[in-house]
């Protein structure tokens, strides 16, 4: 193997983007296997993160609630 | 026999309990580093700059430097005298970081606390956690060719830039031991230094009209998508680059644990207790590492200027590598590419300095949190990703 830190750094930079690269696809596919089903109307939040965020906010500041409804008023 | 002629009688015996102390055998080494443990401390105390590890291993290196005391822990540790017991914390080091089992008890730790969702959610949002590596290895390179250390040196010092304690310390315990404190205290100490490297950089790069850029929702994601995410992620990664699947394999248990539903005790255990446990361990056996003679040498200050040059070198990345990503794609979809400064990991501080940023700059108009906490949780993967590429290239 080469003893050039320039070579073995620039390979090893492109195996990262490149592995990256690859796992953004497959992730891509996972969400394409499982997608999402749509929620009934007043049902469940369309922003996962958003709702993830709130439950925690919830959690946080009433230990042992659970949050069953999210609505957003326009 | 009075008190005090008993004690002139047997004078010896304080000669001999003064010869056994500490006191006689300072040497300017230990004083410094009492200072620069107690500097640690300060800071985390004062500044709350990392604390959960800053306090061990601030504490760690004092202990270290108590002459006599045999609190230090060295990777060139030879068991010299089989009647005594090995030192508490060289014993520590030697299961903890000899071992390897450390960090990645960290990662599983790690991996129960992370929410991949923003991840999940924006699949290109992982190439800037990709790009944002790239200060490791203009960091190596800056330590290979200017200040002549070794390849595997280089590659431990390098890993700097990934902004993730546990891999900086998982690396250079395995490439070059002997550098383990500095490398440390350089990454934690950074890290923590975050919203002091980051701004100026954000600013320079990005124009004012870029971190307007309102990035759309994400897509929502499916729970199963969620469950699968982890086995699927370790499966993969661990068979390209098998050097770094103790710490993605850990990192995805850990968040399978979270994520399945069915788990709340393990995933509570990992998150909370266990990780606790052996961050103390973890920065305990760092400090325990930073005896006088071996940091008190220039290579420390240069790793600590190397460290400045990987942690911006990943910012600059991370930017850069959005802004091509936007030649590509169309108006309506283009990222607000200050999130790329989050691929340096720092989970979630970067994530946090990015959307403090981009908000006050647009006057609360854009609030990026989410979007950056995709490359900032993909960050954590590229720089395992890299340190596996390390270990496979430069490895033992």
């Amino acid at each position: 193997m080469t003893d050039s830190l320039l070579v073995i750094c620039a390979n090893a930079f492109a195996a990262v983007l490149g592995l990256l690269a690859f796992l953004a696809g497959a992730m891509r596919l996972l969400l394409i296997l499982f997608p999402e089903r749509p929620h009934a109307p007043g049902g469940s939040f369309a922003d996962p993160t958003l709702a993830a965020a709130i439950a925690a906010a919830s959690a946080r500041t009433f230990p042992g609630s659970r949050v069953t409804r999210i609505q957003e008023i326009p | 026999m009075s008190l005090m002629s008993m004690a002139a009688a047997d004078a010896s015996v304080w000669v001999l309990l003064a010869r056994n102390s500490g006191y006689l055998g300072l040497t300017w080494q230990n004083l410094v580093m009492f200072i620069v443990g107690g500097v640690l401390i300060y800071l985390a105390v004062t500044r709350n700059y990392e604390p959960l590890l800053l306090v061990p291993i601030g504490f760690g290196a004092i202990l270290a430097n108590l002459p006599l005391a045999m609190l230090a822990a060295s990777s060139e540790y030879v068991h010299e005298m089989p009647d005594r017991t090995i030192p508490l914390l060289q014993l520590v080091y030697d299961a903890g970081i000899k071992t390897e089992l450390l960090p990645p008890v960290i990662f599983l730790g790690v991996g129960a606390l992370t929410d991949f969702r923003p991840l999940l959610s924006r699949p290109i949002t992982l190439l800037l956690g990709a790009a944002a590596q790239i200060g490791i290895f203009l960091a190596a390179l800056g330590a290979h060719y200017i200040f002549g250390f070794s390849l595997q040196e280089s590659a431990s010092i390098g890993i700097i830039g990934g902004a993730d304690g546990p891999t900086s310390i998982f690396l250079t315990a395995i490439l070059a031991p002997h550098l383990l404190g500095a490398v440390a205290v350089a990454a934690y100490s950074y890290m923590a230094l975050v919203p002091v490297i980051q701004p100026p950089i954000l600013r320079l790069l990005t124009t004012r009209h870029e971190r307007e850029i309102a990035m759309p929702v994400a897509r929502p994601v499916s729970r199963a998508a969620v469950i699968a995410f982890p086995v699927m992620m370790a499966l993969l990664v661990s068979l390209a680059v098998p050097t770094c699947a103790p710490l993605i394999g850990m990192l995805m248990f850990g968040n399978l644990l979270r994520e399945s539903g069915v788990t709340e005790r393990l995933s509570k255990t990992a998150s909370g207790p266990l990780i606790n446990i052996v961050t103390i361990f973890l920065g305990l056996v760092i400090g325990a590492t930073m005896s006088g003679d071996s940091f008190l040498r220039p290579q420390t200050l240069f790793i600590m200027v190397l460290g400045v040059v990987a942690f911006a070198g990943s910012t600059a990345g991370g930017i850069l590598f959005a802004k091509l990503i936007n030649l590509a794609l169309p108006a309506r979809k283009r990222l607000n590419p200050c999130i790329g400064a989050a691929g340096v990991s720092a989970v979630p501080m970067s994530a946090r300095v990015v959307q403090g940023f981009v908000s006050a700059q647009t006057g609360g108009r854009v609030n990026p949190l989410m979007a950056a906490m995709g490359p900032n949780v993909a960050g954590v993967i590229g720089s395992a990703v890299a340190a596996g590429v390390f270990l496979a290239l430069l490895g033992p």
